[in-house]
């Protein structure tokens, strides 16, 4: 199952290759559209005892800026190939071939998509790069701090229809994932065999809502000494916590959010829940609010974002009175579950942007960070273990879209 | 200092000359259809705009974000501004959904080819004469 997956992206070469052949002579322009995005963010973090994204008490333009080329190629009227190359300045995220699908337009109320494939996991998930497309510089990490991975190569299938003056989408996917996982400043290799699923997306006039639903599992990852130590753990006599060192659980998320925008002013708020088996990924219950207000060329708004974690690791039955052997493996078992990262942090947004031109614009955004001390709470790199995760995160854009 | 209040003025009012001279124009939306007798609302034009999807089976086309006559559709047909239908196509484009009406620069362009091109529809200044063959579908002030 996984093997077949991992070909599904050299598909749409072949395919490629095959139009071209057979489209040699013919009008190319009117065949292949060529569009792109591209910005160039700053950061610094008024704090010297940890970083908040990767940004610390220097001013850094190589974070979360990017250039990304999309070719889209009309094969026939029903079959496109799509394809997005990206280049990232940041060392922790691959520049290459972002996304490289194959659609098939059934009608006009069936899409299929084949290939690898941004996740949509939340509402801006697939267009996280593009910074154009939402009000912030860096939309609530409470929500997006990336707990899961931002792509997967399967299929997605949407069914689109309205009715008197609702507009209807329903999307279902189904895909693996293989690749790095950072966490807590580690590099992880991971292999998820099943990622599904199922988005549904309602829109009258200007307001939109969104609720859906996604579960991974099936999954590898290389943890050193892990399975090992829940071999011995086993072998102990506590399958219970063995079996919590090692990846057989899923993750699920839950969404749902509303956008309404008017021409002076818009409102957004978005909810998401995860529910976890694995010690990569907590129990994550966030949320945010924004208020927004246009006044032309400019955009001004408010958000306040939070989110809370904790992890579902059983209860140590290990004794550690009982004999020196399992003594150490009680602490051991406890140094590796009582560190795990966790993620409390409320936080206040406040932006402006400027529409320079149409496709252009510049952006300023204040964050007031206020985590939960003992916890990274988003922070890394802590050298003060009395930091009081608070800290003022302070960043400049311009985004562009071509 | 009064040098600063002239200049914050002039570029006030050169914000609000352009609000109050857009909002003096008129849409007409037209079509190329066979269907003469054809009226919309507010909202299904909307819908034709940004769905690009049409329950009458017709496909729109727009003019570039540098004509008044789009700015003046977005404020009364769409209700958003340019910006943020500019954000709505990018979230569309690069997400891998629907992609953006084919944009003309100039009223003239756009109407021969929609003269030209069946169940094709835009939208126009009221003032602009319509030509033989295209219905008018709705209509604002």
């Amino acid at each position: 199952m996984k093997h077949y997956y991992k070909h599904l992206s050299i598909l749409p070469i072949f395919i490629l290759l095959a139009a071209g052949s057979a489209q040699a002579s013919t009008d190319f322009s009117d065949r292949v559209k060529l569009s792109g995005f591209a910005r160039v963010v700053g950061g610094y973090l008024d704090e010297n005892s940890a970083t908040y994204g990767n940004y610390s008490n220097s001013l850094n333009f190589s974070e979360q800026s990017l250039f990304a080329v999309q070719a889209d190629v009309s094969i026939t009227d029903n079959f496109g190939l799509s394809g997005q190359l990206l280049a990232h300045s940041s060392d922790g995220r691959e520049s290459g071939v972002e996304w490289l699908y194959l659609t098939y337009d059934l009608n006009s109320n069936w899409r299929f998509k084949i290939g690898k494939l941004r996740t949509p996991f939340f509402r801006y998930s697939d267009v996280i790069d593009v910074g154009f497309a939402y009000p912030w510089i860096t939309p609530p990490q409470q929500v997006y701090g990336g707990f899961l991975f931002t792509n997967y190569e399967g299929i997605s299938s949407t069914y689109s229809f309205s009715f008197n003056e609702l507009n209807f989408d329903v999307e279902a996917y189904y895909g693996t994932y293989s690749g790095e996982f950072s966490r807590a400043g580690e590099n992880i290799d991971i292999e998820v065999d099943q990622i599904q699923g199922l988005i549904g997306t309602l829109n009258r006039g200007n307001l939109t809502a969104r609720v859906s639903m996604t579960q991974s599992s099936d999954f590898y990852a290389d943890f050193p000494g892990f399975n090992d130590f829940a071999d011995v753990l086993e072998g102990a006599g506590f399958p219970e916590n063995a079996e919590s060192l090692r990846f057989n659980g899923k993750a699920t998320g839950y969404q749902a959010n509303i956008n309404y925008d008017t021409l002076d002013y818009f409102i957004a708020a978005e909810w998401v829940k995860i529910k976890s088996d694995l010690l990569t990924v907590p129990q994550t219950d966030a949320y945010y609010l924004m208020l927004g207000y246009n006044f032309a060329p400019f955009q001004s708004y408010v958000t306040f974002a939070t989110s809370d974690s904790t992890y579902n690791i059983p209860e140590n039955l290990i004794p550690k009175n009982v004999s020196p052997p399992l003594t150490q493996l009680s602490f051991i078992y406890d140094e590796i579950t009582q560190n795990l990262p966790l993620y409390s942090l409320d936080s206040l947004s406040i932006g402006l942007r400027w529409e320079l031109r149409y496709n252009l614009s510049a952006k300023s955004e204040v964050t007031f960070l206020s985590g939960e001390k003992n916890e990274n709470s988003f922070f890394d790199d802590i050298t003060d273990p009395n930091f009081n995760r608070k800290a003022t995160l302070y960043q400049v854009a311009l985004e562009w879209i071509f | 200092m009064k040098l600063i209040i002239k200049f914050t003025v002039v570029i006030f009012m050169s914000f609000t000359f352009h609000h109050v001279n857009a909002l003096s124009t008129g849409i007409i939306v037209v079509a190329n259809t066979e269907y003469t007798n054809i009226s919309v609302g507010k909202r299904q034009v909307r819908d034709i705009f940004m769905q690009s999807n049409s329950q009458l089976g017709l496909r729109p086309v727009t003019l570039t974000p540098n004509n008044q006559a789009r700015f003046v559709f977005n404020t009364k047909v769409v209700g958003l501004t340019e910006s943020r239908i500019q954000s709505y196509w990018a979230q569309m484009r690069f997400g891998g959904k629907k992609r953006p009406p084919q944009e003309f620069e100039t009223v003239e362009a756009m109407l021969n080819y929609v003269k030209n091109n069946k169940n094709t529809v835009t939208y126009l200044p009221a003032d602009i004469e319509v030509p033989q063959g295209l219905t008018v579908i709705y209509q604002i002030d």
